[in-house]
């Protein structure tokens, strides 16, 4: 079943009066379990669409549908619902909200939500048991500049998860970080996978990319191809070398 | 290259470019009005006395207790320069009549005196500033404080009638009156044509009983010139050096003061939050200026970059500051007093200077800002940038535990978190509410009944002025006839049902000695009230015609104590000796007093006036009936000047309540103007610098509403505590501050101050929260602008 059907998808950006498309026609669709990364040359519209399709940005034309609901036509308010229940993002700059702690920055999202109502404690021990998983519980208290890049990543996955999302949009999870914790952050997004959260990620790094079910290139705001690597070895090596393959076949 | 920059910078960082340029405008603005009010206000009492020509030494005596020849003492005076002599008839309102209805003035207080257009003693100044030299015959003019309290009106026809010498006048205008004009001197003059004036003197008794003359001296010796003239100083009813003409003047000089200290506060609001704002928007540079040190530019070249930049906006900010503060100074101006000229058409200079002084100063911050990034490495400075990235712990609230609200917790820990830059705003706020307060526990004073105490006068209900009738009891046998007046109005009163005890206090100007010193002082004799009615701050009250009260300030000049016994010498030429038995305060004759048992036995004939017949009611009733009584005194006694409450009797006694108002009105709209502006500006700058938070709040599903609330908010707890914190401190600052001007006026222990507490707790805490909640609210929209999508584009 899929979560995300993309259908003939446009966005326009006008700029000094001059039309830019940057999206044109996509087509796609996302089933539920699966992690597919979206690839492609510096500017050819992957953030773009990656935010189109995730509500966070408004579509030109063309219909985006989300668990059944074409949210292309949604309001700002069902818009940041949606965005709050149902699906979790990551963003390669770690944003976080300086002033509060770890710990604070990711339940917070779980404090707004009406999904799951529970007492406030109750919300800080579900964030500490994520904080836990993934290896950084000695932070929770800390402030955001305290801790590494590749910490306050894996911050940014817990609270992506906070409110069971339905899907996770991931914009570069692992653009500003080393390869050691690059490999962590990845280490971390196949379990979630694993487990059954489905999730749509961009990126430039075929390590990255090897890791998940499917891989799109898109070029110029079009999807040049799709490559499937769920039937691929499980040998990490193996995969990447076969993506790289593929990639390179169409011009990467 | 540098202009490129600046072009740029000014083009992307258009925001907080316009949000600095908006405060400079603000800061030069407050700063030039308000150095060149203070110097306006500061000098302003100086110059009016210099265009005024007022002299060294003035005094009044009167021709029923004066028999000397005074023309020919002063003119043997060596040490005087010169003298003018003005004579005047002395009557109260009920001889003016304006189409046969008598004027009732609202100040009960002043006497009024008809003089001629000869021999001005000093300048007196017409509506359009230009100086009266005659009258013509037909006219009359009257001072200022008069014509307003009577509603008088150029072309109006009043008639004077002292002892049934009767004439028509054509009220020509107002005046202001350098010498009488403050209500505290008690006196106010109606100038007509000499030739008018000479029909009233011609009359015997209008001449010996009701004449007399003002002398005008100007000398360069006034000790020795006093000695001179000492043997007619005694019959004085008034004598005044410049120093007390300044002290009558204290109510006006209260509101050029209080013109002074919103200008002050003016001036550190506009400095605190430009200080602010220059760090804050340099902040934003960091990371830049980080860049630039990363690939090699000097330090000088990367703070003369700024420095242009800011130097471009502050001229630009300072020039239009400059031009705004001409409009703004003189609006606040307008305030301050109506009986003085202010010359304000000099201050062209300071303006300017103070407008180039704060470009200076904002260059100086700039400098200070950059130099500290001087010192820094370009990874410090680009860390110390955008990042927000900081290098000590800041987060002392933990959501996980609060119980706070999510928005409600991020607004107060973003508080906590970053309290130098709310203390900006609280401090600023702090300020004007305490001011709003101040005013208003000034204003609540001066018109409640409980001041009366300080006017000599003992507490009562209603204060009525019987006009004529004071006159009368002017003899020497007044003592005794005020007291049957007084019986028989208590019985008519009581006869009306409205038990009362009727009192009065006389005023007579002499002398008082004590060992080798000596004073000029009022003596204070109540009728119809018992010593215990009065308040002391010390010893007993005077138990026998030999005993005495003396003021704080008077027995500090003599020297005496509680004990010490004290010679008055009576206008009349008699002496009496006091023991001092009591110490106390009061406002009358700027404090110097004396006040002398009720039986003790005084020739009234030297008495120079009464604050009025005291009523008060021994029913106990409330202010409702005390005002309907009073409703019904004013029938029973139409002939009274006036009849008014103890609170009104004290407003009109100061005079400056009113003006007090006006400015607190002002000042009111000017914390609400200030609140809206410096909550949208700060909020503008904080959303511009906190985009990237806002787009990632909207990101994980935060809705536009909750970010409203937490930028609302934010600003809403910051100026609640400063309202807090004022409401804690109103009351002390208001004491520290006015009671010095107290002070002045003879209230050494300052004054037992009032509060309108619906003001002070309610309505200026709503306003100034409203506003500002209201403010941050529709600047908080602004975040809409910001997309949740932005994550990916703000650096």
């Amino acid at each position: 079943m899929n979560i995300l059907e993309v259908k003939d998808l446009c966005k326009t950006y006008i700029v000094n009066k001059r039309q830019n498309n940057v999206l044109k026609n996509i087509n796609f669709a996302i089933g539920e379990g699966e992690m597919v990364a979206v690839m492609g040359p510096s500017g050819s519209g992957k953030s773009t669409l990656l935010y189109a399709v995730s509500g966070m940005d408004d579509v030109t034309a063309g219909d985006v549908n989300f668990c059944g609901k074409n949210i292309a036509g949604m309001g700002e308010r069902e818009l940041a619902d949606l965005r709050l229940d149902e699906m979790g993002f990551i963003f390669q700059q770690m944003y976080m909200l300086k002033n509060l702690t770890i710990l604070d920055n990711i339940i917070l999202p779980a404090t707004q939500s009406k999904k799951q109502r529970e007492p406030r404690r109750e919300t800080a021990r579900r964030g500490q048991d994520f904080m836990r998983r993934l290896g950084i519980i000695d932070i929770a208290d800390n402030d955001i500049n305290e801790v590494s890049g590749g910490q306050l990543q894996r911050a940014c996955i817990c609270r992506s998860m906070m409110n069971n999302p339905k899907m996770i949009f991931a914009d570069e999870p692992t653009g500003a970080l080393n390869r050691a914790s690059s490999d962590e952050v990845m280490e971390e997004l196949v379990k979630l996978n694993s487990e059954g959260t489905t999730i749509m990620l961009v990126t430039h790094d075929v390590k990255v990319a090897a890791k998940c079910t499917r891989v799109m290139y898109i070029v110029d705001g079009n999807i040049k191809g799709e490559f499937d690597l769920s039937d691929c070895s499980t040998q990490i090596r193996e995969r990447e070398r076969t993506l790289n393959n593929w990639l390179l076949e169409l011009g990467w | 290259m540098y202009l490129q920059i600046l072009k740029k910078d000014l083009k992307r960082k258009r925001a907080m470019n316009v949000i600095l340029l908006v405060f400079i405008i603000l800061a030069s603005m407050f700063m030039s009005s308000g150095v060149s009010n203070i110097i306006t206000v500061t000098n302003a009492l100086d110059s009016y006395f210099e265009m005024a020509d007022v002299p060294d030494y003035f005094a009044m005596s009167e021709n029923k207790s004066n028999h000397k020849d005074i023309c020919r003492t002063l003119e043997n005076a060596s040490a005087i320069d010169e003298f003018r002599i003005e004579e005047f008839v002395s009557m109260s309102q009920s001889n003016i009549t304006r189409a046969d209805e008598p004027l009732n003035a609202s100040n009960l207080s002043q006497k009024l005196v008809l003089q001629s257009d000869r021999s001005l003693g000093i300048n007196y100044f017409l509506d359009d500033e230009s100086i009266l030299k005659s009258v013509p015959k037909g006219k009359i003019y009257a001072a200022r404080f008069t014509e307003k309290n009577m509603g008088l009106k150029a072309g109006d026809k009043i008639t004077v009638e002292i002892e049934g010498v009767s004439r028509e006048f054509t009220f020509a205008g107002g005046f202001k009156d350098a010498v009488l004009g403050s209500e505290l001197m008690g006196i106010k003059r109606f100038i007509i044509n000499s030739e008018d004036f000479d029909e009233y003197m011609s009359n015997e008794t209008i001449k010996n009983m009701y004449g007399g003359k003002f002398m005008s001296i100007h000398t360069d010796d006034l000790d020795k010139t006093l000695s001179q003239i000492a043997d007619i100083s005694d019959s004085f009813t008034i004598a005044n050096g410049t120093e007390i003409l300044d002290q009558a003047y204290i109510f006006d000089m209260i509101i050029m003061g209080l013109i002074l200290a919103v200008s002050i506060i003016l001036i550190i609001i506009s400095f605190a939050v430009l200080r602010f704002t220059i760090a804050f928007t340099l902040s934003e540079e960091f990371r830049e200026i980080g860049v630039m040190k990363a690939i090699g530019i000097r330090n000088i070249k990367i703070r003369g970059l700024y420095l242009t930049k800011y130097f471009a906006i502050s001229v630009v900010g300072a020039g239009i500051g400059l031009i705004l503060s001409y409009p703004f100074g003189k609006m606040l101006i307008n305030y301050s007093s109506e009986s003085i000229i202010i010359d304000i058409s000099n201050n062209g200079f300071v303006n300017a200077a103070c407008a180039v002084l704060v470009a200076a100063v904002i260059l100086l911050f700039c400098l200070g800002c950059t130099g500290r990034v001087s010192k820094m490495s370009p990874i410090d400075a680009v860390r110390n940038g955008q990042t927000g990235e900081r290098f000590r712990k800041k987060s002392v609230m933990s959501l996980g535990r609060s119980r706070l609200g999510t928005t409600a917790f991020i607004a107060a820990n973003d508080i906590v978190s970053s309290p130098k830059r709310y203390a900006v705003i609280t401090f600023t706020f702090f300020l004007c509410m305490s001011l709003l307060i101040m005013l208003s526990n000034v204003t609540a004073s001066l018109k409640s009944g409980k001041l009366l105490k300080y006017f000599g006068m003992a507490d009562c209900h209603a204060v009525t002025d019987i006009g004529d009738e004071a006159m009368k009891f002017m003899a020497e046998d007044g003592h005794k006839r005020v007291e049957k007046y007084l019986e028989d109005m208590e019985q008519t009163l009581a006869e009306n049902g409205m038990p009362a005890e009727c009192m009065t206090e006389y005023y007579i100007y002499t002398m008082i000695r004590y060992g080798e010193y000596e004073s000029k002082t009022a003596i204070l004799q109540g009728t119809g009230t018992t010593m215990d009615m009065y308040e002391y701050l010390e010893g007993t009250p005077p138990q026998n015609s030999g005993e005495i009260a003396v003021t704080t300030l008077l027995a500090k000049k003599l020297g005496a104590e509680i004990g010490d016994t004290v010679t008055l010498s009576y206008p009349t030429g008699e002496t009496a000796e006091f023991i001092i038995t009591a110490l106390y305060q009061s406002m009358v004759n700027q404090g110097i007093s004396v006040r002398v048992h009720t039986d003790c036995d005084i020739n009234y004939i030297a008495a120079s006036g009464s604050p009025g017949t005291q009523i008060k009611f021994t029913d106990g009733p409330d202010d409702k009936e005390v005002l309907s009584r009073i409703e019904k005194i004013k029938e029973l006694y139409p002939k009274f000047s006036s009849v008014k409450t103890a609170g009104e009797t004290v407003k009109d006694n100061t005079g400056v309540g009113d003006a007090i108002d006006a400015v607190k009105k002002m000042s009111a709209v000017l914390t609400v103007i200030l609140a809206a502006l410096i909550t949208v500006l700060m909020e503008r700058s904080f959303i511009a610098k906190e985009q990237a938070e806002i787009a990632l709040m909207k990101a994980i599903g935060i809705r536009n509403a909750k970010i409203y609330g937490q930028y609302t908010l934010r600003f809403f707890i910051a100026v609640a505590a400063a309202v807090l914190l004022a409401e804690l401190l109103g009351m002390p600052l208001t004491k520290l501050c006015f009671d010095p001007v107290f002070r002045i006026m003879g209230l050494e222990m300052g004054v037992e101050y009032m509060q309108n507490s619906v003001e002070i707790y309610a309505v200026f805490p709503v306003i100034v929260l409203t506003a500002t909640a209201v403010s941050a609210f529709l600047t908080s929209l602004y975040t809409r602008k910001i997309k949740s999508s932005d994550t990916a584009s703000i650096e």
